[in-house]
């Protein structure tokens, strides 16, 4: 029975990452919304939890992971539009 | 934040701003000796001796403020206070090259015009005395109407000063109309110019000597050849060692862990599933770290630029620009900075052709997949005694994406109405030996985005892979290896008559599936698939280079090329998909690479794989 517990929690685990990953912007407004619900309910730790995080770098690219937190506080600014 | 005072670094491209920057604030952001590497704006933080807080913003680099490429259009509209949130800066800190002043004052001039708080930093000044360069910075200053601070923000000299003359906000606005000069803007920059710089050597002897090998029509290109060759064979060569130790502890890791976790889910799970999927991928660190240090070895010494300059002529016959070189040279790295280098270029025309193009170059997403089926099916012997047959092959990979890029970028110029050419205007940064902190910190950096990667979308994908490719479990009486009965075994078999013209198994087409999220996936996924396929734990042990080359249950030679020329052109990689969204605006870019790209994977593929079943079987 755990063994079954483990698996489950890890397959979870594991496809909420790649879900972030790979949908950025889906998983960070469902996220988002899991959160506002939370927080209306009332259990503020867990809304605190699930709110998405700001990401940084160049979003989960081979060079710049979007995990990778800049020492101090350097924040990448909105990229420009197509000229 | 809000009484913090607000700083903005301006100057032009390779001054030594994001050098600055990550002195002042402490942070790691990419520095070169080329231009372009910055191309959008950053902000960080950090307290002055008094206390005080800063806030300081990184600029692209810029020779005027008629900008003409997007990146340019970033520094000139925060100079010129058009973007609303970086409106109110108290001071611009002008970053100058001590040994390029006449050409760097030009925008000196241009800001003093602007009436903002200027404080010139006077960069490079350990470079401007070996050259024999002594500029009177009192008469600059005095000629200029600014105060200037010298620095060297490579070596973090000078850096108390400068923090010290922003705590007395030694910075000014411009007061003299630069003492009564009068004339055009360059005759002010000479007179100014003659009038502090009291002696200058002809020129640095150093660079001219190295100038007359690397930029020389045969002897450059021989050269660039050679340190291409030699880095591939070190890739190869060096790492072998290493590899060997990563690959034995995770095999005894795998034994340790496997004889204490007694359930067999959960057994398969770490085993097969973790152990063989994410740590069969940790092996290809030490060639990625090969390839780095060279890479950055190039970057730090100025080579690249002069590496632009010989191939700017078989670029402009592609039908590239010659500012392309250093945006596909960032997509060896990976294609997400090398499209956003795209922003250096000033014609949309010229940008959207290099966009198109960039994920052809071989990222370091692909060195595992190109090592492990290298590892695999060419074998290790030397060629005419030298050369080592596997870095060659790998060398031809790389010329391969490399040749494909050229190619597609003529086909589109052919079709492209306006044909019109751009010719290449680079500055050619002085040689400088490379800093071996910042090497040792680049690689350092390189390791950790790279396990990072590898524990976290890697190792939950080989979690996600283990459970498709472990449920449901077989019924009572399977005959057929338990894999086939899962999710995954039924969607491979399903998909794998589309793949059987390139000679794919259905294995190779699961894996393909979540390496779309990133192409070294491919590596763990054929892990987990094969541990699962296994018919012994002892086949396992030896790896997965040995299991897809078995006699009999292995691929044959022909599968194995056609999946390594698969990877020369697939788009496996979401991020890059998103980022070309991101930088044209338009989905229906992204849909037309994706479909040539991977057109072009199948068809090149299945020509590769028919040739090869003829001669090879």
């Amino acid at each position: 029975m755990i063994q079954y517990l483990i698996i489950a929690v890890l397959v979870s685990w594991s496809a909420v990452v790649v879900f972030k990953k790979v949908f950025p912007k889906t998983a960070n407004s469902v996220f988002s919304s899991l959160s506002v619900f939370c927080e209306k309910q009332g259990w503020t730790t867990l809304a605190k939890w699930l709110k998405p995080k700001m990401t940084f770098g160049c979003a989960g690219g081979c060079g710049c992971s979007s995990e990778d937190k800049p020492t101090n506080t350097v924040q990448e600014i909105k990229p420009i539009k197509w000229q | 934040m809000s009484d913090a005072l607000r700083i903005a670094l301006v100057g032009n491209p390779n001054c030594g701003k994001t050098s600055l920057f990550n002195h002042l604030t402490g942070t790691r952001q990419k520095v070169a000796n080329y231009a372009g590497v910055t191309v959008e704006r950053k902000v960080g933080h950090f307290q002055l001796p008094s206390g005080r807080a800063v806030r300081v913003l990184d600029l692209p680099g810029t020779y005027s403020l008629n900008a003409t490429s997007p990146d340019e259009v970033i520094t000139r509209d925060v100079c010129l206070g058009k973007i609303a949130e970086e409106g109110q800066q108290d001071a611009f800190l002008c970053v100058v090259d001590a040994t390029n002043l006449k050409l760097h004052l030009g925008l000196v001039l241009e800001m003093i015009g602007l009436g903002r708080p200027i404080l010139l930093v006077l960069n490079m000044m350990d470079e401007a005395r070996r050259r024999g360069i002594q500029i009177n910075t009192q008469k600059l200053s005095q000629r200029l109407g600014i105060p200037v601070v010298e620095t060297v923000a490579v070596r973090n000299a000078g850096i108390e000063n400068l923090l010290h003359a922003l705590d007395q906000e030694k910075y000014s606005v411009p007061q003299t109309e630069l003492s009564g000069l009068t004339g055009t803007h360059h005759q002010k920059i000479d007179m100014i110019f003659k009038d502090v710089v009291h002696y200058v050597e002809q020129g640095d002897k150093r660079t001219d000597f190295l100038d007359r090998i690397f930029l020389h029509p045969v002897l450059g290109l021989l050269s660039l050849a050679l340190m291409m060759f030699i880095v591939f064979q070190a890739v190869f060569a060096w790492a072998a060692p290493f590899m060997d130790g990563i690959e034995g502890f995770f095999g005894w890791l795998g034994e340790v862990i496997g004889s204490v976790i007694t359930q067999p889910l959960l057994h398969s799970l770490v085993v097969d599933g973790i152990i063989a999927g994410a740590g069969g991928v940790v092996v290809f660190l030490p060639q990625i770290l090969i390839l780095f240090f060279f890479i950055l070895v190039l970057e730090e010494s100025g080579y690249l630029p002069r590496a632009a300059f010989l191939l700017d002529k078989l670029m402009f016959q592609a039908g590239l620009s010659g500012r392309a070189f250093i945006p596909l040279l960032s997509s060896f790295a990976c294609a997400v900075p090398g499209i956003m280098a795209t922003r250096s270029i000033s014609d949309p025309r010229d940008r959207f052709t290099t966009i198109m193009v960039a994920p052809l170059m071989t990222c370091s997403a692909r060195l595992p997949v190109y090592a492990l089926l290298i590892a695999a099916f060419i074998p290790e012997k030397m060629v005419w005694g030298i050369f080592n047959l596997q870095g060659l092959v790998l060398f031809g990979l790389y010329m391969a994406g490399i040749v494909s890029a050229l190619c597609i970028s003529f086909l589109m110029k052919f079709f492209q109405k306006d044909k019109s050419q751009h010719a290449l205007l680079l500055e050619l940064p002085s040689y400088r030996f490379p800093d071996l902190k910042s090497v040792g910190i680049g690689l350092l950096d390189r390791a950790k985005i790279f396990l990072k990667r590898v524990g976290g979308i890697i190792f939950a994908l080989s979690i996600l892979l283990w459970f498709l490719c472990t449920f449901p479990q077989p019924p009572e009486g399977a005959t057929l290896p338990a894999i086939d009965y899962s999710f995954a075994g039924m969607l491979g078999h399903l998909i794998q008559p589309l793949f059987a013209p390139i000679g794919f198994n259905w294995q190779i087409c699961i894996a393909l599936i979540p390496a779309m999220a990133a192409r070294e996936v491919v590596v763990a996924a054929l892990g987990t698939v094969y541990a699962l396929s296994a018919t012994s734990d002892d086949a396992v042990a030896q790896g997965l280079s040995h299991l897809i080359s078995a006699d009999g249950t292995g691929w044959s030679l022909a599968t194995g090329l056609s999946l390594l020329v698969w990877f020369i052109y697939a788009p496996h990689c979401l991020a890059t998909l998103a980022t070309v969204r991101r930088e044209t605006g338009s989905w229906k870019h992204v849909a037309a690479m994706t479909a040539y790209l991977f057109g072009l994977a199948y068809l090149a593929s299945f020509v590769t794989y028919q040739i090869a079943s003829h001669y090879w079987g």
